[in-house]
Formats: structure tokens, C-alpha cells, sequence
């Protein structure tokens, strides 16, 4: 009887927990669908997406879920496509990115990592569609630094159907930046930096840097730049804006220093920190003139100017002591005077 | 006459001195007139987030004009607007769906050739050969494309066009021209010839 008892009440027991099991599936799955909402927004014949890019810590094996969201503000219904791509970087330092399209990027690809929870959806003119990206490194995945992007794109309007001869597609990509945990190398170096011009006539001046990535992951570089004159004395300091630059490329960022007026040689110190904290740290000058001509042209023809003023000053007139008048000073015409 | 002479030489040589004392005592002075132009702030902290964006306009397809009959030119354009406050900028890149880009059917026109591959030119082609390629105007157009230079599409490889790396302005208009020419010694196959051309709006990293 007791016996009985305690089975039914085990039966009842895992009846609830598996009715609160059923339960738990489906309220956690409504936590990660996407939500649409629409809002009274312009009519701007374009879309936008949010955010941007997504710089990530992740472990092998490690899950994580980001939001991303679609605002259609093309003043029509359209059907939106994402898909996921692999890019990496260049050696060309004016070239940050390089879309690969459906190739692999081999060790840094991620494009199989990233699932946006909808593939294609169908959005009205201000809607607002707010969507999950999950993103798994699996258990084997390579140390350092790996890349894709989720790119959203939709096709135009078709005003006069097959008689259109060029289709156009328009696509906004998010970036996607993971630094898997692991044996990850840091290793960069400055192989460029310079001013726009070695010899100047005014500011402002040009700084040009590219910093070189030897290492497995991607660094975002820090600089400042010090600027010393003839004499040593520190005359300005430019902070250069922090530049991403990924693994195994190179990548060119540029500063200005407004300062109009410049004369003599000047020597420009730049250090760059970049590494886990910007422990790690490179250094190099580089050294410019400046004569401002064109002032020193106006001058020289002021102080010739000067010059003869004084002489015709001093040939028609002569300052004189005031007999007996102490410090006065008389100005006199020498020739009424005698 | 030499008394003028030397009474210039004199003035030249006074004003020479001048002009080097002037830029003595400037480099000596520079540090204090640097710092004198740094002004002084007292700051209080008020926080606002607003969201990174990235968007892009969808123009509408194209319809090239005028039909070739028989031989010569035909263009088309199309311009995309791109926009962000991401403090890095953005670039927009074109890519064709297949190579070549316009195709009907099992006839096409061959993408255009330029003498150094990816450097845009002034358009040329042969009598004999039919060619579509593209050019990009802009306040942020890649100068390669400046005075109509053109360049042929790379399959689906991405062709940068334009790029600001200035950070967040207003929407930047990127027009890429499209022009299509059958020379005069080819003939072309009739058909109704179609490329499908996809742009990419991507921030900086």
C-alpha cells in the first residue's frame, strides 16, 4: 500500500517535471525568435542594419547568441536575404578587407560558425525585424583570429521587368571578429611611417602609418605622435585615431597635425602599442622641414619698406635736445631750422 | 647709381636679418605659443548611447539606352548611397553574378579588357569585340575612375569603388556608370542581354 503510494507520488513527480519540460522548450525557443515591430519611419529608399561589427572572445566548443536588426526604410515591401561570408585581410595596407564570396578563407574562416536565425524574411516598409546570430566554435577550431560577415542584401524594384538590362543587388554586411582562445601569437611591425611631404611651406602635415600583422590574431593598434623642433622642445602631439588591423596583413591609418605655422626642422616620434592591454609597443621618427616662403617674402619686402622709411625719416628730419628742457625730445624740420 | 646700389644691398641684408631673428625667436617661442593655444576645459559627463549603423539604398534596376542596332554604344547608371556613424567609415565594393557580367542566353559581351588588368581607362574597344564595363563618380569614388575611366567586372570578385575612411558624415553617393558597345566589324547575336550586379556597403574594421 505505502509502496503504491510512493509510486504514484514518483509518477506524479516526473509527470510535473516533464509537463514543466514541455513547457520550458517552447518559452525558451520564444526567447530567441525575432520580433518585428514597425514604426513610422521615413521614407529614405534604403535599409539599415545594426551594429555594425562584433569583436568576440570565444572558446573551442564555446556557443553565443548576438542580436542583430533589419530597419526597412525603402517605402516598400521587400524580401531580405542573409547569408554569411568569409573575409580577411590584405597585404595591400590601403585594402582592410577582402569579401571571399562562397570560397573558404581556410584557417580564419568562421561562415560555417555563424547561423542567423532566419535566412530570408519579407519586411514592410518601417519595420523593424530584431534577430538572433548564433555563433558556435566548434571543439577543433585553430587558435587566433577568425572572420566572417552576415550580410544582408535585397534586389531593387523591377520598373519594367526583363526589359531592365542590369539587376542590381545591394548588400550591407555586419562584421564578425572571433579570437579563439588557444595558443595565439602577437607579433606586428611599422613599415611605414611618413609625412606627406618632407619639405612645407604651412601645416597642416600628414602622418602616414601602416602597421604590418605577423601574428594569428587581429590587433587594434593605439598611437600617439610627438612632435619636437630644431631646439628638442616638444611643439605638438597627435593622437592617431586606433585602427583594426587583422592577422597576417597590413593596414595604413592616417593622422593630421593642424598646426599652421611652422618653421625649421622638425622631427615626428610616433609610438604605436598595440597586444593584449597595448603591452606591447613600436617606435619610429621621421623628420620634415618647413620655411614658410611667402611670409618671409612679405617680410623681407615690409622691412625694406621699413628700411627706406627710416633713411627718408632721417634725411628730413633730426631729433633734437630742447635747450635746457631736460629729456624732451623736439622733433624738428632741419631745413627750416637750419 | 652704386650709392642706391648699396643703399638696397644694405636694405636686403637688414631685412634678411630680421626675417632670421623673426623665425629664431618663433622656434624658441613655439612650445609657449603652442601651449597658449590649448584652452582649458572643465567637462561634466553626460551619456547617451546611440546604436553603430550601416545602411545602403537600393536603386532601382536599369535599363540601358539607347538598343544597339547593329554596332555601337549603349550606358546606364545607377547610384548607391551609403551611410554610417561608425567612427572608421565605410566602403562599397560591385561584383557581377557571372563572368561575363552580360550574358543572353549562350551569347554574351566580354567583360571589359583593360590594357593592365584593374586599372580603370579611357573606354577603347576593338571593331571586333562587343564589351560591358563600368565607371564610379563621387565625392568618395576611388580617384582611379576620374575623366570616365572604365573597367571591366571580375566575375564575382569585389571591385572596391569607393570608400570613406573620414568616419561619420551624411549619406555619400557612390553613381557607378554602366556602358555596353558592340564595334563595328562584330556582330553581335540579337537577344535581350541582362547582368545581374550586386554592391556591398561594409564598415571599416
Amino acid at each position: 500500500m505505502i509502496k503504491n503510494k510512493a509510486a504514484n507520488t514518483c509518477s506524479v513527480i516526473l509527470g510535473l517535471l516533464l509537463a514543466s519540460g514541455l513547457f520550458f522548450v517552447p518559452f525558451h525557443q520564444k526567447a530567441l525568435a525575432y520580433t518585428i515591430q514597425n514604426y513610422q519611419e521615413n521614407v529614405e529608399d534604403r535599409f539599415v542594419i545594426s551594429p555594425v561589427n562584433l569583436e568576440l572572445d570565444l572558446s573551442p566548443g564555446e556557443t553565443t547568441t548576438q542580436s542583430m536588426m533589419i530597419v526597412n526604410r525603402l517605402g516598400r515591401t521587400a524580401d531580405f536575404s542573409l547569408s554569411t561570408e568569409d573575409f580577411q585581410g590584405s597585404t595591400n595596407p590601403d585594402q582592410a578587407t577582402v569579401f571571399l564570396g562562397d570560397q573558404s578563407s581556410g584557417v580564419t574562416s568562421a561562415k560555417d560558425w555563424i547561423k542567423p536565425e532566419v535566412t530570408d524574411i519579407n519586411l514592410n516598409h518601417g519595420d523593424r525585424l530584431s534577430l538572433s546570430v548564433t555563433i558556435t566554435v566548434p571543439q577543433n577550431a585553430s587558435a587566433g583570429s577568425h572572420y566572417a560577415a552576415v550580410f544582408v542584401s535585397v534586389n531593387s524594384q523591377n520598373p519594367n521587368g526583363d526589359k531592365n538590362n542590369v539587376q542590381l543587388v545591394s548588400r550591407a554586411g555586419l562584421l564578425i571578429l572571433i579570437n579563439v582562445a588557444g595558443q595565439n601569437m602577437e607579433a606586428g611591425q611599422l613599415t611605414e611611417f611618413k609625412t606627406d611631404k618632407v619639405f612645407y611651406k604651412n601645416g597642416p602635415v600628414e602622418f602616414s602609418t601602416v602597421f604590418q600583422n605577423n601574428g594569428n590574431v587581429y590587433e587594434k593598434a593605439t598611437a600617439e605622435i610627438s612632435i619636437t623642433n630644431i631646439l628638442g622642445a616638444e611643439v605638438g602631439h597627435v593622437t592617431v585615431p586606433d585602427w583594426v588591423v587583422l592577422s597576417n596583413s597590413s593596414r595604413r591609418q592616417t593622422a593630421q597635425w593642424p598646426n599652421k605655422w611652422l618653421f625649421g626642422r622638425y622631427t615626428a616620434h610616433i609610438t604605436v602599442f598595440y597586444g593584449f592591454g597595448g603591452n606591447l609597443k613600436l617606435e619610429r621618427d621621421v623628420v620634415f622641414y618647413a620655411f614658410p616662403w611667402h611670409v618671409a617674402l612679405i617680410l623681407i619686402l615690409i622691412f625694406i619698406a621699413i628700411y627706406y622709411l627710416i633713411k627718408y625719416l632721417a634725411s628730413k628730419f633730426e631729433i633734437k635736445r630742447k635747450p635746457g628742457a631736460g629729456s624732451q625730445a623736439e622733433i624738428s624740420d632741419p631745413e627750416n631750422n637750419g | 647709381m652704386n650709392k642706391n646700389k648699396n643703399k638696397f644691398k644694405k636694405a636686403c641684408a637688414f631685412s634678411l636679418v630680421l626675417v632670421l631673428i623673426s623665425g629664431a625667436v618663433y622656434i624658441s617661442l613655439e612650445p609657449a605659443i603652442i601651449r597658449a593655444s590649448a584652452t582649458a576645459n572643465d567637462s561634466a559627463n553626460v551619456n547617451l548611447a546611440v546604436d553603430p549603423t550601416l545602411s545602403i539604398s537600393s536603386p532601382a534596376d536599369v535599363s540601358m539606352s539607347p538598343d544597339i542596332t547593329g554596332s555601337g554604344a549603349s550606358t546606364g547608371s545607377a547610384a548607391w548611397a551609403v551611410t554610417t556613424n561608425s567612427v572608421t567609415g565605410w566602403k562599397l565594393e560591385v561584383n557581377a553574378s557571372a563572368s561575363p557580367a552580360m550574358v543572353s542566353g549562350a551569347n554574351t559581351f566580354a567583360d571589359y579588357t583593360e590594357t593592365t588588368l584593374g586599372t580603370p581607362e579611357a573606354w577603347s574597344i576593338l571593331a571586333t569585340a562587343s564589351e560591358f564595363g563600368f565607371t564610379a563618380t563621387g565625392s568618395f569614388a576611388e580617384a582611379k575612375y576620374t575623366s570616365s575611366k572604365y573597367q571591366g567586372f571580375q566575375g564575382t570578385t569585389k571591385i572596391q569603388v569607393a570608400h570613406n575612411s573620414t568616419g561619420p558624415d551624411a549619406a555619400d553617393t557612390t553613381t557607378v556608370g554602366f556602358k555596353a558597345e558592340v564595334g563595328a566589324s562584330k556582330v553581335q547575336p540579337t537577344g535581350n542581354y541582362q547582368a545581374v550586379i550586386t554592391a556591398t556597403a561594409t564598415s571599416l574594421p
